[in-house]
């Protein structure tokens, strides 16, 4: 008796989460939809707002860009719709977005490449700095070192004497030429004193299935890519470069207490707005992006894919941030030798 | 023995792979480091690949002159000429004007390519169509084009 | 095996995962019609809406959508030449001359019906073989990776129809095109002349439309005493006991292929689809056929492009490891709803893996029962006037390839890949070796650089590799075996 009536409840419950669903993908059809639809508003936003995505749909940016649109969208008031401009290291999407007209109704999510790409590129067709006004930080992801399970070295300072005992012998992967996790190779190359191979792969998850087939010896990953098979034995995580733990995996170390100082690489998602975007615009929409970045259930997603939610990133702060970065990975750049493209 | 060129299939082959192939060869010798076989460079497997297709296109223009086919039927020149400039117009304003705009132009010229225009058949079509595109891609898909772009 | 699937069946068979297994492979179906617009772009799309599902039905609902555009895709190559997905680009060969002659009807029924025998295969092949599989294929090292390719592009080669000199230069062409885009080992930009839009290379689609489905229009236009292109008398709409026979052994091997190649990451599902064709070519008593509306044309790669997107959920569920941007999307689909993909899926979350192997049973069965109807629908299409069909071809060449990556440029390339497809097809040059050639050059340039990185300049890495030099065996076998035919065929010419 009991149990039947435990099941009606639990039926009537799942009945209940599909209308909702159903509801949901409805509703987000029909916001789309009236993406057209004219409006009268009297202030800002009035229109749609276009959301420039920097890289392809599927990566971090991409999703964590789209998780904070649909809510920025609910707090406008007005539909901010995801577009994604990718290519040239993301530099396609930015040189979009600062070339836009500065009225608040195109915005951008940018990555790291805005810091890194005056360091990689002989010439952009925008400044990174005065171009861009920066809006609020998202997140931040650090970079993660992971390494064959079989490999005879176990800790980072066991990898460092290892490669100096083989120098030129051990190798990694990366995901590509000049993206944050080879300027960290380079920068264990410079740190640690050590002769080890790059070896760059077509994206992250070529370089993972590379190291996990015993192709390459390690390899500098995201964490969501590299996190499952930490967690499954399948990879060993040596260290993660940023100033404070990864949270997918709070049992690695960070580089520091591996034993090495000032080994830091730190990916970040970032709003940023085409420089003239009236100041009133740029502060309303940090405070609101702020806010949703503060929501549990915001942070529990954005967390979800392996990177870190950032709250409280006023634009001045992340425009310190911005002008303090870019000559820092120009000089990881020039130190390792990485041919500028022209 | 004349040879005749004009219309020679094969000797228009050849030239076409031949151009293609010297200019990637050309620009990845004197652009692209080639590297070593143990760390190849950025311009050893196209300036490779380039000779190859020259390689080949000399062979194909050579048997063309030996065997002198040619091209069969007419070139369509109005149509390729027509349709392709309707694509590229719309190119041109799909950012600026949006995709109603776009569409419009890119039907009339499109059609004007065709065999027989007529006028008021184009005009129906090309609304009929843009309220189609705008029902599937922009309602129903959520793509994210706009109509009408008015600013800039 | 047989409870985990009767299991996985009363999981996927509520009326919430039915529901959301529907709409999946509906929108796929719409989305693999339509050129340009990708399973990438709309996955992405719908990925916010699925936060509020439940992880099963957004699971459910996404992978629908990615299999549902490969029958999507071949709808529009068979009817219009206009290749909807990457993987359909074959299908056009013969899928299109079908259609010219009137069995537009067959065409798409076997192309149906194969897919879904495909489908079901490879759903009991995740089911039965995935985690050993999986392992397998990350013994897939960068020479393996260089053999292959070296194989695949031979046998394009050898076995293309008419002029295999013609056809050799066209893969070196689709090569030299593959090498636009940022180098991967040095990060430098090749041929791209200082446009950004080329810096990730010329999008697949804009390559394969302009040559096949551009050219094809012009060439349909260039003679001004025809009206109507499809003049040939639609005969039926169901293929007949003959061609259902003829597609038999292609399908099983096309499936076989596909299954293959699904499992290794970074192949994508073209490599699958064109190997069958060819393989069916190699094999058929009369390679004439095949160009001119042979059913085993259609029949063979749609088995195997379906086939390859079932099995690309092995690495996927059983890894972790994404073989695509797409899995990559669905893993972040899982991860977003609390589950680690990896390893420890099949065990952890028993319900997700076995009711996502069910639904996709199912969604291939509501996409046979789905598609068929629609094939009467489909070939009505063709008898609209060709003056109103060809501009509305176009828009969708320009909205999909705009959509791609919102990029005006991109539609100028459309229209260049346009222009030079139509000279191409003047000269008689066939488009698809130079296809396979722009899709397997950057692997092949990609894998090559990097096995000899690795075994530091040592060229013998490609041989003491057993399954490498098991594909360097096969590709001298194969290239033995056509010239002692051409021998023996000059020696009867000459006696």
């Amino acid at each position: 008796m009991e149990k039947s009536v435990k099941n009606d409840k639990k039926y009537s419950g799942a009945a209940k989460r599909t209308i909702r669903s159903i509801g949901a993908v409805l509703g987000a059809l029909l916001l789309i939809g009236t993406m057209v639809a004219p409006s009268y508003a009297q202030s800002y936003p009035d229109k749609p707002i276009r959301l420039v995505i920097i890289f392809p749909p599927g990566g971090g940016v991409d999703n964590v860009g789209r998780i904070i649109a649909t809510k920025l969208s609910e707090a406008l008031g007005q539909p901010v719709v995801p577009e994604n401009r990718a290519g040239a290291g993301g530099n396609v999407g930015l040189e979009f977005a600062a070339k836009a007209r500065p009225d608040g109704y195109t915005i951008v999510h940018s990555t790291e490449s805005l810091t890194m790409s005056p360091g990689l590129y002989n010439r952009l067709n925008y400044d990174p700095v005065k171009d861009l006004q920066p809006i609020a930080q998202t997140a931040v992801s650090p970079i993660l070192m992971v390494i064959r399970p079989d490999f005879p070295a176990k800790n980072l300072k066991e990898l460092v004497e290892y490669a100096k005992a083989n120098p030129g012998k051990v190798t990694y992967g990366t995901g590509g030429v000049g993206s944050a996790p080879h300027l960290g190779g380079e920068m264990l190359k410079s740190l640690a004193k050590i002769d080890i191979v790059h070896v760059p792969y077509k994206g992250v998850v070529p370089a993972l299935v590379g190291m996990m087939g015993g192709e390459v010896d390690m390899a500098f990953l995201t964490p969501a890519a590299a996190a499952p098979q930490v967690q499954a034995g399948k990879a060993r995580a040596l260290a993660v470069l940023g100033n404070t733990r990864a949270l997918l995996l709070p049992d690695v170390p960070t580089a520091k207490e591996a034993g090495i100082d000032n080994f830091v690489v730190t990916g970040w998602y970032g709003f940023l707005a085409p420089a003239g975007t009236p100041q009133d615009i740029v502060n309303r929409l940090s405070v609101e992006v702020n806010k949703i970045t503060a929501m549990p259930e915001i942070r529990e997603n954005i967390q979800k894919f392996g990177v870190e939610p950032v709250t409280g990133s006023v634009p001045e702060q992340f425009a310190e941030f911005i002008k303090a970065e870019i000559p820092r990975w120009s000089k990881v750049a020039k130190d390792a030798n990485i041919p500028k493209i022209d | 023995m004349k040879v005749e060129l004009r219309n020679n299939k094969d000797f228009f082959t050849g030239l076409l792979f031949i151009a293609v192939g010297l200019t990637a060869m050309v620009i990845s010798l004197s652009d692209y480091p080639l590297g070593t076989s143990l760390n190849m460079g950025p311009g050893y497997f196209p300036s490779l690949m380039g000779g190859i297709l020259t390689a080949f296109g000399l062979y194909i223009m050579a048997r063309g002159l030996i065997k002198g086919e040619k091209i069969a039927g007419a070139w369509g020149i109005r149509p390729l000429i027509l349709l392709n400039l309707g694509v590229m117009a719309f190119g041109f304003l799909i950012d600026r004007f949006g995709l109603a705009p776009s569409l419009v132009v890119l039907f009339f010229i499109s059609a004007l390519g065709g065999k027989e225009f007529k006028f008021k058949e184009v005009l129906i079509l090309t609304v009929l169509m843009t309220v189609a595109s705008w029902v599937l891609f922009i309602y129903g898909l959520g793509i994210p084009l706009r109509l009408f772009v008015w600013e800039n | 095996m047989l409870d985990h699937l009767i299991f996985g069946f009363s999981v996927a068979l509520s009326l919430q995962n039915l529901f959301y297994c529907f709409i999946g492979v509906f929108v796929g179906t719409l989305v693999g019609v339509l050129p340009g617009i990708s399973p990438l772009i709309s996955i992405s799309m719908l990925l916010p809406i699925t936060f509020t599902l439940e992880p099963l039905s957004s699971l459910i609902m996404l992978a629908g959508i990615y299999y549902g555009a490969q029958y999507g895709g071949s709808t529009t190559s068979i009817l219009l030449n206009l290749p909807g997905e990457a993987s359909s680009v074959i299908t056009c060969m013969d899928g299109y001359q079908m259609a010219r002659q009137g069995r537009a009807g067959p065409a798409l029924a076997i192309a149906a019906i194969s897919s879904f025998f495909a489908g079901c295969v490879g759903t009991v092949l995740i089911g039965m073989f995935g985690p050993p599989i999986a392992e397998l294929a990350l013994k897939f090292h960068a020479a393996e990776y260089f053999s292959l390719m070296v194989l695949g592009l031979v046998a394009a080669a050898v076995l293309a129809q008419g002029d295999m000199v013609k056809a050799l230069a066209m893969v070196v062409f689709g090569i030299v095109l593959g090498v636009v885009g940022t180098d991967v080992s040095s990060g430098r930009q090749r041929f791209t002349f200082g446009i950004y839009d080329l810096s990730d290379g010329i999008g697949f689609t804009i390559v394969a439309v302009g040559l096949f489905a551009v050219a094809e229009v012009v060439k349909n236009l260039e003679n001004t005493e025809t009206t109507e292109v499809f003049t040939a008398k639609i005969t039926s709409l169901m293929p007949t006991l003959a061609d259902m026979k003829a597609s038999v052994n292609p399908t099983l091997r096309g499936t076989a292929l596909g299954s293959f190649f699904g499992m290794l990451p970074g192949a994508g599902p073209a490599i699958s689809a064109f190997s069958a064709y060819m393989l069916e070519k190699k094999i058929t008593k009369d390679p004439s056929r095949f160009g001119q509306g042979a059913i085993e044309g259609v029949a063979s790669p749609e088995a195997a492009n379906n086939a390859h997107v079932q099995c690309s959920f092995i690495p996927t569920l059983t890894l972790g490891i994404p073989g695509s941007p797409v899995m990559a999307l669905m893993l972040g689909a899982l991860m977003i709803q609390g589950i680690a993909p990896g390893p420890q899926v099949m065990t952890r979350n028993p319900d997700l893996f076995w009711g996502l192997i069910a639904s996709m049973w199912i969604g291939n069965l509501i996409l046979v029962v789905l598609n068929l109807p629609l094939v009467g629908i489909w070939v009505k299409l063709l008898k609209v006037p060709y003056r109103w069909l060809f501009p509305c071809i176009f828009m969708f060449i320009c909205v999909g390839n705009y959509s791609l990556n919102n990029s005006a440029i991109e539609i100028y390339l459309t229209a260049g890949f346009g222009v030079l497809g139509y000279i191409l097809l003047k000269l008689e040059c066939e488009p698809a070796p130079l296809i396979l050639g722009y899709v397997l050059g950057p692997l092949m340039e990609d894998s090559l650089r990097r096995a000899m990185l690795l075994s530091r300049g040592d060229p013998t890495v490609f041989f003491t590799r057993p399954i490498s030099l098991a594909f360097i065996l096969v590709t001298v076998l194969l290239l033995i075996t056509v010239i002692m035919h051409g021998l023996r065929k000059k020696r009867e010419k000459g006696s």
